[in-house]
C-alpha cells in the first residue's frame, strides 16, 4: 500500500479515509482532524488557559503534544489513583513525558485525599468504574477552577464517543444525550470541557504515539474487566470493520440532527445545583457523590 | 515467526502467515485493533511477513 499524499510505503491503513499514510503524512493528517475539531467547534483559542487531563495512556499523552505544537498555552493535571498494578506505571509516563515536551504538570495523589480507588473497591459488590470517574471529574474540574484554567481538554477519542453514545442511546438517557458532544459548555461550578481528539480513532491515536515516539502506559486498570464500554467499543468495532466510517457517522450524525433534541429538554436543569455542605462542589443532592464516598469510607 | 503480544507479554510462533491481515486473522484481531509492529516498522494489513520475522503486536483498546 502507498501513502495517499506521497506515495511512499504507508505505514497506517486507514479504510474510512479510504486511505493510507506514510510516517511523515500520517502526522499531518493527525494534526488536520485536531485543528478541524477545534475550527469546527470553536473549542479554545491561543488566549484560553488549558488543563489537559493525563492519565499517561496514549489519548491523552498525544492530545498534550499536539497542543503543545499548535501553541495553545497547556499544563497537565495527573490524578494518581493509589491503583498498586497500575497508577506507578501511569504516573512515570507522565512524568516523563512532561519533562521531554516541557509542559508543566502537577499531580493529585487520591491517598493523600483519602480517596485510594483500592479501598473504595474493597467497600462495593458492583464495578468501581463509575466512582473512579466520578472522582476525577470532581477533582480536574475543582483544580481547574481554583487554578484559573478557562478549559479543561481530555483525551477521548472516536471510539470513547460513540461507545458512549451508543450506551446512552441504548439506555434512551436523555439527559447524558443533552450533554454528550465535543464541547460542553461552563456553567455554575464546572469548568468548559471540549474534545479535540473526537475525529480520531483509538487505532490513530496509538498509531500517533508509535510514529513520534511517545511512551505510553498500556497496562490495562485491572479493575475496567468487563466493564460495559469495553463490549461496545468491540461491537462497535465488529460494525466499523464491515462498513469502514460507520462511527465517525454515527456520531456526527448525533450532533448535526438529534443532539439539539435531548439538549433543549434538558435546559434549566442547573436550577437544582447548589454548594456541597462539606466541599462547596455544585451538587443537586444534599452531600456531593464525592464527600458521600469519602463519608462511606470514613464509616469503615 | 515469533509474536510478542501486548499488553499480556505473552510469545506464540506461528511457522506461516503470508500477510498482516492473515496474521491478524489467524490472533482473532481485526486491522483496526492493533498495531502491527516489526523493528521500527508499522505494517498495513496487506504487507508480507517471513517466517524469520519477529513481530509485536499491540493491542490499542484501551481499559481504564
Amino acid at each position: 500500500m502507498k501513502c495517499t499524499r506521497c506515495r511512499a510505503v504507508a505505514a497506517v491503513a486507514l479504510p474510512r479515509h479510504n486511505a493510507g499514510f506514510c510516517p511523515d503524512c500520517f502526522q499531518v493528517f493527525f494534526t488536520r482532524q485536531v485543528e478541524k475539531a477545534i475550527k469546527d467547534n470553536l473549542l479554545f483559542s491561543k488566549e484560553d488557559k488549558i488543563l489537559t487531563a493525563l492519565s499517561g495512556g496514549k489519548d491523552s499523552l498525544a492530545l498534550s503534544r499536539e497542543l503543545k505544537l499548535l501553541g495553545y498555552d497547556i499544563a497537565g493535571l495527573h490524578v494518581d489513583l493509589a491503583i498498586p498494578e497500575s497508577s506507578v506505571q501511569a504516573r512515570e509516563h507522565v512524568l516523563n513525558f512532561c519533562k521531554i515536551f516541557e509542559i508543566p504538570v502537577h499531580i493529585l495523589d487520591m491517598d493523600k485525599e483519602c480517596l485510594p480507588i483500592p479501598e473504595i473497591k474493597k467497600r462495593i459488590s458492583r464495578p468501581v468504574c463509575s466512582m473512579c470517574g466520578r472522582i476525577k471529574r470532581y477533582y480536574f474540574n475543582r483544580f481547574a477552577l481554583e487554578n484559573g484554567f478557562t478549559v479543561l481538554a481530555t483525551g477521548h477519542n472516536l471510539d470513547d464517543e460513540t461507545a458512549r453514545l451508543f450506551s446512552n442511546v441504548l439506555r434512551w438517557d436523555q439527559s447524558y444525550l443533552g450533554d454528550q458532544g465535543p464541547v460542553l459548555e461552563a456553567r455554575q461550578g464546572f469548568v468548559r470541557k471540549v474534545k479535540p481528539l473526537y475525529r480520531l480513532s483509538e487505532y490513530e491515536t496509538a498509531n500517533y504515539c508509535f510514529i513520534t515516539g511517545i511512551n505510553y502506559c498500556y497496562t490495562p486498570c485491572p479493575y475496567s474487566k468487563g466493564a460495559s464500554f469495553t463490549y461496545y467499543k468491540s461491537i462497535l468495532d465488529d460494525l466499523e470493520h464491515e462498513q469502514p466510517g460507520r462511527k465517525i457517522s454515527f456520531y456526527e450524525g448525533f450532533l448535526r440532527r438529534a443532539k439539539k433534541y435531548f439538549a433543549e429538554r434538558e435546559d434549566g436543569r442547573d436550577t437544582n445545583l447548589k454548594p456541597c455542605p462539606r466541599c462547596s462542589y455544585p451538587t443537586s443532592a444534599e452531600i456531593c457523590g464525592v464527600c458521600r464516598i469519602r463519608a462511606m469510607l470514613s464509616a469503615g | 515467526m515469533q509474536i510478542l503480544i501486548e499488553p499480556e507479554n505473552k510469545v506464540v510462533f506461528l511457522t506461516r502467515a503470508g500477510n498482516v491481515d492473515n496474521l491478524l486473522r489467524l490472533l482473532r484481531l481485526k486491522p483496526g485493533q492493533a498495531l502491527v509492529i516489526r523493528g521500527s516498522e508499522l505494517l498495513t494489513p496487506d504487507r508480507k511477513v517471513e517466517p524469520e520475522d519477529e513481530i509485536i503486536i499491540r493491542k490499542i483498546v484501551s481499559r481504564g
